[in-house]
This record gives structure tokens, sequence and C-alpha cells, in this order.
């Protein structure tokens, strides 16, 4: 039902302004218009109002929304993380103004790395996945400074292994792994260019060696000798004596729940 | 051909006899009687050449095409009768072969298979021990924070909130919703972020190796 009525609400928006609307609907019409005009994606505008449908938003707020994602969508920033951001916020019932700052603060992330990326690459294209993994360290325990700072001193121009490296970075901090030793490891991944995709899961697997007492200095020295040799992940993981089986904590993942409790 | 006999010759021996008879009888036949005896005494008269062939060629059936054979033969209606006891027979027949068709046939599914999406999702079971909910909802990036969608179940006496999921490979951001209103972390997950509003995102990240125990 809700759909029927965002679905009418946005062919209404966009195709035929009403004449007799009233004020605050008009309002909603033309920044859905003034939306779908900047090139803000109409799936994306559905779903949006079908959240205000949802969660009776004023229209109001669903004016300052749709205007987010126009803003987004003018500075040519990925729509998805703010778009999933407003569907968080509503779910968890955080009141509307807080989800605008919210949304302020992370286009004021995007733009800062934005500016970061550019002084160290030029116009280098970023693909939005990496450019929203290089924001999501910021949420994930790095202040921009330590960010800029790491951005800057890494060597190397693939950007997607340098958005993977941020993101190691964040997450090794949150498993208290000894800084020093971090940079050293991703820094030697950046310039042999073997921070490869497999090494996503660096985290998880120094995160269990960590559960597992292994000390830090030992982590490091498996990482350190296969990324400069170039070897797969998996050797660095054999190094340190388990197999993925091992990095079960969590979720239990590929296995039923019985077998985890 | 064959001369005909004069009726006036020799009585007749068949129906017509009768009424010949009958016509002796009556005056009023006496003229017709007279113009039959006429007849019988005209001379015969050769039929001409080939007049038979023709006649005969004449009544051989048209060719019609196949269709319209059919069509007529669709159209032409039915009487179907049958008796229910005879039909059993063949009912099982059939329902025998359809089934080994299904058993044995190029569509059937094999042992373990599955939708090529539904393979590529990897299984995934969440648990949370949280005794005074009243219900507990899984929301993350992988359903749209939509608590409607994945509401967990609660398994044994320990109170422990379940649900299994079938999640794509890659980095998921999650929470517990309690009660529908307060935010749980995941305390299970080693990996956080922190999602602006106060609380903590518990983050996931799934490998398609760890399924399959590399």
């Amino acid at each position: 039902m809700a759909l029927f009525f965002a679905a009418l609400l946005i062919a209404a928006s966009i195709s035929s302004p009403s004449v007799e609307a009233k004020p605050a609907d008009q309002s909603v019409n033309a920044s859905v218009r003034a939306a779908s005009g900047a090139g803000v994606p109409e799936i994306e505008l559905n779903r949006l109002l079908i959240l205000a449908v949802d969660h009776r938003l004023e229209d109001d707020d669903v004016v300052r929304l749709v205007n987010v994602l126009r803003t987004v969508q003018t500075e040519n920033l990925p729509i998805a993380p703010f778009m999933g951001k407003i569907e968080e916020g509503l779910a968890k019932q955080v009141p509307l103004n807080t989800i605008a700052a919210v949304l302020g603060q992370k286009l004021d992330d995007y733009r800062f790395v934005i500016k970061v990326l550019t002084r160290k690459t030029g116009e280098q294209e970023i693909t939005p996945h990496d450019l929203s993994r290089m924001v999501g360290s910021l949420d994930s325990g790095i202040t921009r400074d330590e960010l800029a700072q790491f951005i800057l001193e890494a060597s190397g121009q693939d950007l997607s292994m340098l958005a993977r490296a941020t993101e190691i970075l964040a997450l090794l901090k949150q498993v208290r792994f000894k800084e020093s030793l971090t940079r050293e490891i991703i820094f030697i991944g950046l310039r042999n260019n073997s921070l490869t995709q497999s090494w996503d899961y660096l985290a998880r697997v120094v995160a269990t060696a960590k559960r597992r007492q292994i000390p830090d200095d030992e982590i490091a020295r498996a990482a350190r000798q296969a990324l400069e040799a170039s070897r797969p992940f998996g050797d660095f993981m054999a190094a340190l004596g388990f197999t993925p089986r091992d990095l079960r904590h969590g979720p239990a993942v590929g296995r039923s729940p019985e077998r985890n409790q | 051909m064959s001369r005909k006999k004069d009726p006036s010759d020799q009585p007749f021996r068949d129906s017509s006899a009768k009424l010949d008879n009958t016509a002796y009888n009556n005056d009023e036949d006496e003229e017709l009687l007279a113009l039959k005896r006429l007849i019988y005494r005209m001379p015969d008269r050769e039929a001409p050449a080939g007049m038979t062939e023709s006649i005969l060629s004449s009544l051989e059936p048209k060719t019609v095409p196949g269709w319209v054979r059919i069509y007529r033969w669709a159209l032409r209606p039915r009487t179907v009768t049958f008796q229910p006891l005879k039909i059993i027979p063949s009912a099982m027949v059939l329902v025998m072969v359809l089934a080994l068709a299904l058993q044995l046939g190029p569509w059937r599914e094999e042992p373990g298979s599955m939708d090529p999406r539904q393979a590529s999702l990897i299984p995934v079971t969440f648990t949370l021990s949280y005794p005074e909910a009243e219900s507990v909802s899984l929301i993350g990036s992988f359903n749209q924070w939509n608590p409607a969608g994945h509401k967990m179940q609660q398994r044994g006496e320990r109170n422990t909130w379940v649900l299994e999921l079938r999640l794509p490979e890659g980095r998921h951001e999650y929470a517990f919703l309690v009660d529908g209103k307060m935010v749980v972390p995941d305390r299970s997950s080693p990996f956080y972020q922190s999602d602006g509003f106060g609380n903590r995102n518990s983050v996931l990240f799934i490998t398609r190796d760890e399924a399959k125990n590399i």
C-alpha cells in the first residue's frame, strides 16, 4: 500500500505539476522534481518517499531529506550511503533533526576525503565503493588528521589498495594491534602492490590471532614476509597456524546455529 | 443392354405387377397401360460410347485438403462415454509416468542444487542472548535497516534469539533492535562502526572460502 502511494506521489511530482496542490505539497513536489532533474535516480527517490509514508514524515522533513540527496548527487558523491543512513536513522527511531545533522556530517566527511585525495593524486578518479570505504574509516576509530596523514604518507597510486589500507588501519586500531606494526605492514603492502583483495580479511585474522595470545610482533612478521614476497593471503594464515575455519567468531558463517553454541 | 419384356406378354410378379393387376380392373388406368405397352415396344437404342465412364468419373469424390478434413473432424460433435472404474488403471499409469519423468527427467533438481542467486549467498546465523527482550529484530545494511524484515526467533531455555540468513560476500553493518526501540550491538563481533546517532553498529565480513571450510 505504501509503495502504491509513494509511486503515485513520485509520479505526480515528476510528471504533472498540480496547480491546485497545497503549498506544502508543492514544496515536496518541487524538491522531488529538482532532485530528479539533478540526476538523483528515481529508485532512490521512490525509496525515500516510501519511507516518508511509512514513518509519516512531515512534508518539511521530506523536503530536507530530498534536498540532501540532491546535494549528494550534484557533488557527484555516492547516493547509497546517504540513503542507507536515512533508512538506518528512521529504523532506529532517531529524530529527524539528528538524522539531518548526521547526513550533513557525512557529506562533510566525503568532501574532506576527496580534498585529501585530490592533494595526493590530483584528479584521479576513485570508485564510489573505495571512497565510501575511506570515509567509513572515519566512523571506525581514526580521526580526520590520522586519515589525512596516512593517505599523504602512503606510497602507491592504487586508490583501491589505499582504501583497503585505510580500512585495515581503522580495524586494527579497534583490536588494539600495535599501530607502528600496522603502518609497517600496510606500507609494505602498498609499496609492493601486494595488498590485494584477499587482504580485506587481515583484521579478522589479527583479531583471531590476538585472541589466541599470539604476540603482535609474531603476527606482524608473518604478514611482512607474505606481503614482501607477494605471497597469497593463505600463506600468511598458514604461517600463524590456522585456516579460515579458525576465523569463526561473531555470527556463525556457513554453519547452523547449533554448532555455534 | 438387354431388351425389356412387354408387360402385355406376361403378368408382373413384383410389386408393379400387383399395380398392373389392379390396373386391369380399373378403367382409369387403361390409358396408362396403353402408354406403357407403347414404351416397351419402342426399339432399344445403344448408349453413346464412353457414357458409362463419363458418368462414373463424375461420381468420383473430390480430394479434400488434409487441414480441411482435420478442421471438419475437430468441429464434429462427439459424445464420449466412459466407465469410472475403467479409468482408474489408466490414471494410475499416467501418474506413475509423470512421477518417473519428474524423477529422472533432465529438469530434475540436482542434489544440493538451488537458485543460482541463492547459491551465491552464504548462510550466516546471528544469535543474541537477551532474556528480557519481548522481541528482537535484526537490522543491517543487507536489509535496508528494515526491522520488519528480519524478526529473530527465541530458541531453547537459554533465551537465545536466533536468525539464520543467506548473505552475499563482503562487509555488512548490523545491529539488533530490541523491543522495537533499543539498539544493541553484537558483542561477539570484534569490529564495529559508529552509526553517528550515538550507537555502534557491528561489522561482519563474509568470505566464501569460510563457508567452504577451505
